[in-house]
C-alpha cells in the first residue's frame, strides 16, 4: 500500500485483450491536492487503465488503487470517488433529473444532491428535459453532475472537455482548481491539450499502454527544450535531410515542420544545402503539446488498438 | 437491496416502454376475448372448438388466454437488463453499485412485480369483459373461487418469465438476442424439442412449469415438482447471469 499522500496507485498494471496488451505493466500515482493530466494519442490505453481502476474491467496483472484499495472494496463508492467515462452513457428516453436520481437510489445517495449538482453544472433549466434532446457537452455536463453527486475526495475524467463551449471548459478549469484546492485528487485524461496545461499540475504520458514519462508540466516543456519551426514547400525533401542529420521532426497540422534536437542556424544550413525555398524559420519555446508529441511522435500516430472491447450490438 | 430494487422500478418507470407493452398486450389481450366471445358457441365457433362459456372451468379457460402478456412481461424483464448494455448505462450502475451480484439479484426482484402486474391485467380483463358481455346479454356470468386461481396462476406465470428474462438478457447482454433468442424458444424451439422428444416436456422451462398450475397430462411434473422446478430453473439461470457478467469487463 501507498502513502496517504497518494489518492490513486497504478503499479505494474497490465490489460491484454487476447494476444493485445492495452495497458503494458503501468506504474504512477495521483498525489492528493492535485490535477494530474493523463496523456496518451487515441488507442494509447488510457480508457482501459480508467475502467480497469474504477472496477470496470479486470486486469490481467497487477494493481489499480484508489484510496488505498481496489474501487470495488470502497464502501458508498460514489462518495469517495467520481468519474465521467466517454463510455458512460444515458437512457435517451429518461430526463437529467431522472438519471441522476436514479445513480442517487443505486449509490445509496440523497436524492437532494440532485439539484445541486445540476445547479453546479448549469443544468439546472434542462432537469425535466429528455436526454436525446441534449447535445454532446450538455451530456458532458450531466456525467460531470453524477460524478458529482456523492461529493467526492478523487475525480477521475475521461475527456470532459470534450464538447464543452468556451464558457464549460472556463467553468470545469475553475471548479477542478477549487476541488484540488480543498485536498481533492483529479485524474483527467483529454486531447486538449492547451487546456491540460492550464488546469493540470502534473502529466503522466502514456503510449501503446505503457508509461512514456511523467513529472510536472514545467519539468516536460523544459525537457522538450526548444523547438525550431520550419514551413517549406519543400517540406518533404527538408524532413528527410532534417533526420539524415540527428534531428526529431514533428509534422504539426498545419504542414510546418517542429524540429528538435538541431539549432535554428543548422536547419539553416541544411535547407540551403538542400536548396528548400523556406516561408518560415523560427524558434519556439516548447508547449505542453510539443512535448507531447515529441515524446510520442506526432500527430499522425494510428491507433495501436481498440481502447476497449467491442461493443455488443 | 431494498434501494437497489427501488432504483430498478424506477428505472423502469422513468421510461416509456412498459406502458407500451403493457398497452400493447391488453390490446392482444382485449382483441382475443372479444374475439372469443363473439365466436363461441356459434356454429363456427363450434368448429373451432369453442363451445358456449356456461361454467365455471370456461371463464377459468378465458382468464387463463391473458397468460399472453407473459410474452410482453418477457420482453420488459429482458429489456430491464440488455438495456443497461445497449445505452451504455452499465457502466454508471456498476459505479454506483459495483457488485454485480446485487444488481442483477435487484433486477431479478424488480422484475417479479412487474410480471405480477402483468399477469393481473392479462387475468382479470378477460373476466372482466365477459362479466359485462354477460350483463350486456342479461346473464350472469359463471363465477368461483377457481376464476381466481387462475388469475393468481396467470400472475405467477407472468413473474416466473420475467425473472428468467431478467437472467437470460444479463448473460447474454444483446437486446436484440435475448428477445429473439426467448420468444424464438417460446414459440418454436421448446414446442418443437417436446413434440420430438415427449419425454423431455415435463423439463421444458415454459411447458414443463404448466405442471405447477395443475395442467393435466401425464407426461408433466405435480404442482409441487413442477414448482421447485421454477425455483431450479430461475436460481440457475441467476446464477449462470451472475458468474458471467463478475468476469466479463464493462
Amino acid at each position: 500500500m501507498g502513502s496517504n499522500d497518494e489518492a490513486i496507485q497504478i503499479r505494474d498494471l497490465t490489460k491484454r485483450y487476447g494476444p493485445v496488451a492495452a495497458v503494458d505493466r503501468l506504474s504512477f500515482s495521483v498525489p492528493r491536492g492535485s490535477v494530474t493530466g493523463f496523456l496518451g494519442p487515441n488507442g494509447a490505453g488510457k480508457t482501459t487503465t480508467m475502467r480497469v481502476l474504477l472496477g470496470l474491467a479486470a486486469p490481467t496483472s497487477g494493481e489499480a488503487h484508489v484510496l488505498g484499495g481496489p474501487y470495488r472494496a470502497l464502501d458508498v463508492p460514489l462518495r469517495r470517488v467520481g468519474a465521467a467515462l466517454e463510455i458512460t452513457g444515458f437512457h435517451p428516453g429518461r430526463t437529467a433529473r431522472n438519471h441522476l436520481g436514479v445513480t442517487c437510489l443505486q449509490a445509496g445517495l440523497d436524492e437532494e444532491r440532485t439539484e445541486a449538482v445540476l445547479a453546479l453544472t448549469g443544468m439546472s433549466g434542462y432537469a425535466d428535459s429528455k436526454v436525446r434532446g441534449f447535445s454532446f457537452g450538455m451530456r458532458q455536463r450531466l456525467a460531470l453532475a453524477a460524478s458529482l453527486l456523492g461529493e467526492p475526495e478523487v475525480l477521475v475524467l475521461d475527456e470532459p472537455a470534450n464538447g464543452l463551449d468556451p464558457a464549460g471548459v472556463a467553468w470545469l478549469r475553475g471548479f477542478l482548481r477549487r476541488f484540488v484546492g480543498d485536498g481533492g485528487a483529479v485524474l483527467i485524461s483529454s486531447h486538449i491539450l492547451s487546456e491540460v496545461a492550464e488546469v493540470a499540475d502534473r502529466v503522466v504520458v502514456i503510449d501503446r499502454g505503457a508509461l512514456i514519462t511523467q513529472g510536472s508540466v514545467q519539468e516536460l516543456t523544459t525537457a522538450a527544450g526548444e523547438a525550431v519551426i520550419v514551413r517549406s514547400p519543400d517540406a518533404d525533401r527538408l524532413h528527410a535531410a532534417l533526420e539524415r542529420a540527428g534531428a526529431m521532426v514533428v509534422v504539426e497540422p498545419d504542414g510546418a515542420l517542429a524540429v528538435r534536437s538541431l539549432a535554428i542556424q543548422e536547419v539553416g544550413r541544411i535547407a540551403a544545402e538542400e536548396r528548400a525555398v523556406l516561408h518560415e524559420l523560427s524558434q519556439r519555446t516548447s508547449t505542453l503539446e510539443d512535448a507531447f508529441l515529441s515524446l510520442t511522435g506526432g500527430y499522425s500516430t494510428p491507433p495501436a488498438r481498440p481502447d476497449a472491447p467491442q461493443a455488443s450490438p | 437491496m431494498i434501494r437497489l430494487i427501488h432504483a430498478e422500478f424506477r428505472k423502469v418507470r422513468t421510461t416509456r416502454l412498459w406502458i407500451g407493452l403493457l398497452i400493447g398486450g391488453l390490446g392482444l389481450v382485449v382483441l382475443a376475448t372479444v374475439a372469443v366471445l363473439l365466436v363461441a358457441g356459434t356454429a363456427e365457433g363450434l368448429r373451432q372448438g369453442l363451445a358456449p362459456i356456461t361454467t365455471v372451468e370456461d371463464v377459468k379457460t378465458l382468464a387463463w388466454s391473458g397468460a399472453a402478456m407473459s410474452f410482453f412481461a418477457i420482453v420488459l424483464a429482458a429489456t430491464m437488463a440488455t438495456g443497461e448494455h445497449r445505452y451504455g448505462t452499465v457502466a454508471g450502475t456498476y459505479l454506483a453499485t459495483p457488485s454485480r451480484m446485487n444488481v442483477i439479484s435487484a433486477k431479478v426482484l424488480a422484475a417479479i412485480p412487474f410480471g405480477v402486474m402483468f399477469g393481473f391485467v392479462g387475468g382479470v380483463v378477460p373476466v372482466v369483459i365477459a362479466a359485462v358481455w354477460f350483463v350486456a346479454k342479461g346473464d350472469a356470468l359463471p363465477f368461483g373461487p377457481g376464476v381466481f386461481t387462475a388469475t393468481a396462476d396467470v400472475c405467477v406465470q407472468c413473474a416466473y418469465g420475467a425473472a428468467l428474462a431478467v437472467c437470460v438478457g444479463a448473460a447474454i447482454r444483446s437486446q436484440l438476442v435475448a428477445i429473439l433468442g426467448l420468444l424464438g424458444w417460446v414459440f418454436v424451439a421448446e414446442p418443437l424439442a417436446t413434440v420430438l422428444v415427449p419425454a423431455l416436456k415435463r423439463w421444458a422451462p415454459f411447458t414443463g412449469v404448466q405442471g405447477a398450475f395443475g395442467a393435466p397430462g401425464a407426461l408433466l411434473f405435480g404442482p409441487a415438482a413442477a414448482a421447485g422446478l421454477m425455483v431450479l430453473y430461475v436460481a440457475s439461470a441467476w446464477y449462470a447471469a451472475v458468474w458471467l457478467e463478475q468476469r466479463r469487463d464493462v
